[in-house]
C-alpha cells in the first residue's frame, strides 16, 4: 500500500478516533434494538436484515470523499456488529440446554476470528487490485469494499432460503408447533398461551379443559398425524416436557414486559460481566499492537500488528472452551450455579492476569506474550461462559437479555478505549486499572443468584 | 421368539406406577397403539413385577457403540442429533454436518457472523497501515 484511507482523505488523527467511537456506538445501539427485534420477528430475519443492512453502506464506502461522509459510512456499517446478537439467539434457539453453551461459544468465537482474518485479508485484496489489476491506490480501497458487499449479500441471501426460524418451523407458529409436540406425546395441553390471532380447531378443544382420556389419546394421534415427531427423539419426563413448554418458549414482547426483563438482578449480573470480559477483549484488541510496538519496537509495525491479531484469533479455541467447560459442568452437576461459578472464577483469574502484565510490564518477549495468552484464555472462556449462561436466566425474553448482554460488551468497549485514551502510551496502567475493575465488579454480582426466582424452565 | 440380549424394553406406562416422576433411564415408554412386533414377558424392577414389551425395532434401530473420548461421542459431530420433544431443539451439534438442519444454523450462524468482520473491521487496518508516526498503529484504530 503506497497511499492509505488516512491521507487520501486528508484526515486528522482525531477524526480516525472520532469514526472509530461513531462504530462502535452504532454497533452498540443496534445490538439493544436487535434483541426485542429477535423475540419479534425471530432470529434469522433479524440476522438477515442486519447483514443487508450493514452490506448496503459497505457498498458505499467507496463514495466517501471527506471525514463527514466516514463518519455516516461507519455508523451504519456498524449495524453488521449487532449480528452478533441475532447469531446467539438463532444457537440458543436450535441447541437444547446440555450443548447450548458450547453451541453459543463455538458460534461466536468462530464468528469473532474474522476480526483477525480481516486484518490480514482487506489489506490483501487492496494490494492485489493494485499489483494486479494496476489500480491507483486512490481508486485501490474503494473498489475493494465490493469484495465484502458481495460475500456479505450471498452468504445472507443463502441464510435466508436454506434454513429455518426454529427446529419447528415458522416464527410465528412456535408456540402452537410445541403445543402439537406435547399432544402427540400424550401430555395435557392447554399450558402453552397460544395468540389470539391462530384460530385452529384443535387447539381450541385441547385449551378447554373437558376432554376426557379418550378424547385426549384421540387429540395425541391427531396431533401427531398432522405434525408428526422428530426422528431420534430424546427420552423426557412429563413434568419436564412441561416445563419446557411453558418456560422456554421466546414470547412477543411488550415495552413493559420488555424492561420487566432488563431490569432484573440476573440481567445486571451476565451484562456486568460482559462488560468487563467483552468490553476488555474490545479495547485491548484496539491498543495491543501499539502497546506490543512500545515495549518492542525491535519487531516493527507490522511484527507486533500480527503479534496483536493473534490475541482476536485464539477465540478460535478458547471462547469454544468456556463454553464447553460449562456444559460439562451443568451436566456433571444438573446446576445453573455450576456456569455461573465458572465464570466468576474465570473473570477473577483474568483479572489476576491483567494486573500482573499491568505491573510488570515486561519488556521480554516471553513473559509479555506467555502473559497475554494466558489473560486471552481467561478472558475468551469468560465470555463463553457467560452466553453459555445466559440462555438459562429468561428463556421466554431469550432475545432480550442477549441483546442487552451484548450492548453491554459493546459499552464495555467504549469505557476502557476512553480509559486507555486518557491514560495514553502508559498502557500497563490501564492493564491494571482494567483488571482491578474486572475483579470488583465479579465480586459484587456474584451473591446474585443465577435464576430468578419463581422462573420455570430454565433450570 | 427369542431375542438377542441388547434389545431395549419398552414398559407400558401402567404398569409405571412407581416411575410416575421420570422413567428409568434403561426404559422407553411406549403407548398402546404401537404396531412394533413385539413379545410381553414380565420383568422385576426393584422387585416390582412389570409387564414388558421386548420389541424387534428397537434392536434393529439401536445405534452401533461409537468411540468415545473422556465421555465424548464422536460421531454425534457429524451425527444427525438427538431432539427434545417438545420444543425440537438438539441434543448434540452435529459441527461437521452442514446438511443437517441443525449442523445448517450452526454453520451459518458462525459464518454469518464471521464475514460481517470482513467489512466492520476493514477500516482499521487500511486507514493508516503505512502511517509512519510511532504513537498511531494499525492496530490502534481496531475497536
Amino acid at each position: 500500500l503506497t497511499l492509505t484511507i488516512k491521507k487520501d482523505l486528508h484526515l486528522s488523527g482525531n477524526e480516525v478516533a472520532n469514526s472509530n467511537i461513531i462504530a462502535l456506538t452504532a454497533t452498540l445501539l443496534v445490538r439493544l434494538v436487535a434483541g426485542p427485534a429477535c423475540d419479534h420477528f425471530g432470529p434469522r430475519v433479524v440476522f438477515a436484515a442486519c447483514l443487508l443492512l450493514g452490506a448496503i453502506p459497505t457498498a458505499l464506502a467507496g463514495t466517501i470523499h471527506n471525514a463527514a461522509g466516514l463518519y455516516v459510512i461507519r455508523f451504519f456499517i456498524g449495524i453488521l456488529g449487532g449480528s452478533f446478537v441475532p447469531c446467539q439467539v438463532w444457537s440458543t434457539g436450535f441447541f437444547d440446554k446440555n450443548v447450548v453453551g458450547t453451541s453459543n461459544a463455538l458460534t461466536a468465537g468462530w464468528g469473532n476470528t474474522g476480526g483477525g482474518i480481516t486484518f490480514f485479508v482487506m489489506p490483501a485484496i487492496v494490494d492485489s487490485l493494485a499489483n494486479s489489476r494496476h489500480l491507483s491506490a486512490h481508486v485501490a480501497w474503494r473498489v475493494s469494499f465490493i469484495v465484502p458487499f458481495i460475500i456479505i449479500t450471498f452468504i445472507t441471501l443463502c441464510l435466508l432460503l436454506l434454513c429455518q426460524d426454529t427446529p419447528t418451523g415458522k416464527w410465528s407458529e412456535r408456540q402452537l408447533a410445541v403445543q402439537h409436540n406435547l399432544q402427540a406425546h400424550g401430555v395435557r395441553a392447554g399450558v402453552v398461551n397460544v395468540p389470539g390471532g391462530i384460530t385452529d380447531r384443535k387447539v381450541e378443544g385441547a385449551t378447554t379443559p373437558t376432554s376426557g382420556d379418550e378424547k385426549r389419546d384421540e387429540e395425541a394421534d391427531l396431533a401427531k398425524a398432522k405434525h408428526g415427531s422428530f426422528d431420534h427423539e430424546a427420552t423426557m419426563g412429563e413434568q419436564e416436557m412441561l416445563e419446557t413448554a411453558q418456560g422456554e418458549v421466546v414470547i412477543k414482547p411488550s415495552f413493559k414486559e420488555a424492561m420487566a426483563v432488563v431490569f432484573t438482578p440476573q440481567t445486571a449480573m451476565v451484562a456486568m460481566c460482559y462488560f468487563c470480559s467483552f468490553g476488555a477483549e474490545l479495547a485491548i484488541n484496539s491498543i495491543l499492537g501499539a502497546y506490543y510496538f512500545k515495549n518492542f519496537p525491535k519487531l516493527g509495525q507490522t511484527g507486533t500488528g500480527r503479534w496483536a491479531a493473534m490475541f482476536g484469533l485464539l477465540n478460535v479455541v478458547f471462547r469454544p472452551l468456556g463454553g464447553f467447560v460449562a456444559d460439562a459442568l451443568y451436566r456433571k452437576t444438573g446446576s445453573v450455579w455450576s456456569k455461573k461459578i465458572l465464570l466468576h472464577s474465570l473473570a477473577i483469574i483474568c483479572g489476576g492476569f491483567q494486573i500482573a502484565i499491568g505491573v510488570l510490564n515486561s519488556k521480554s518477549h516471553a513473559t509479555m506474550f506467555g502473559l497475554i495468552a494466558g489473560m486471552a484464555f481467561f478472558l475468551e472462556a469468560g465470555n463463553g461462559a457467560n452466553f453459555a449462561l445466559v440462555p438459562h436466566i429468561h428463556p421466554f425474553a431469550n432475545g432480550i437479555i442477549s441483546g442487552v448482554t451484548g450492548a453491554g460488551g459493546n459499552f464495555g468497549g467504549v469505557i476502557f478505549a476512553i480509559i486507555f485514551r486518557y491514560l495514553g502510551v502508559n498502557y500497563g496502567k490501564t492493564f491494571w486499572i482494567i483488571g482491578v475493575i474486572t475483579i470488583a465488579v465479579n465480586i459484587a454480582v456474584c451473591w446474585i443468584k443465577p435464576i430468578p426466582k419463581g422462573q420455570v424452565g430454565g433450570r | 421368539v427369542s431375542l438377542p440380549e441388547m434389545s431395549q424394553l419398552r414398559v407400558d406406562i401402567a404398569n409405571l406406577g412407581f416411575y410416575k416422576n421420570g422413567p428409568h433411564p434403561d426404559i422407553y415408554l411406549f403407548s398402546s397403539s404401537s404396531s412394533v412386533p413385539s413379545v410381553t414377558r414380565q420383568i422385576f424392577i426393584d422387585h416390582h413385577p412389570v409387564l414388558c414389551q421386548q420389541t424387534y425395532d428397537q434392536y434393529i434401530l439401536k445405534a452401533p457403540e461409537t468411540s468415545s473420548i473422556m465421555g465424548f461421542k464422536v460421531a454425534t459431530l457429524w451425527q444427525a442429533p438427538e431432539i427434545n420433544p417438545v420444543n425440537g431443539k438438539a441434543r448434540s451439534i452435529p459441527i461437521l454436518n452442514p446438511i443437517n438442519k441443525y449442523g445448517r444454523v450452526f454453520f451459518f450462524a458462525w459464518f454469518g457472523f464471521m464475514i460481517a468482520f470482513l467489512s466492520w473491521y476493514a477500516f482499521p487496518p487500511l486507514v493508516s497501515i503505512k502511517t509512519p508516526t510511532r504513537h498511531v498503529h494499525p492496530m490502534s484504530n481496531t475497536f
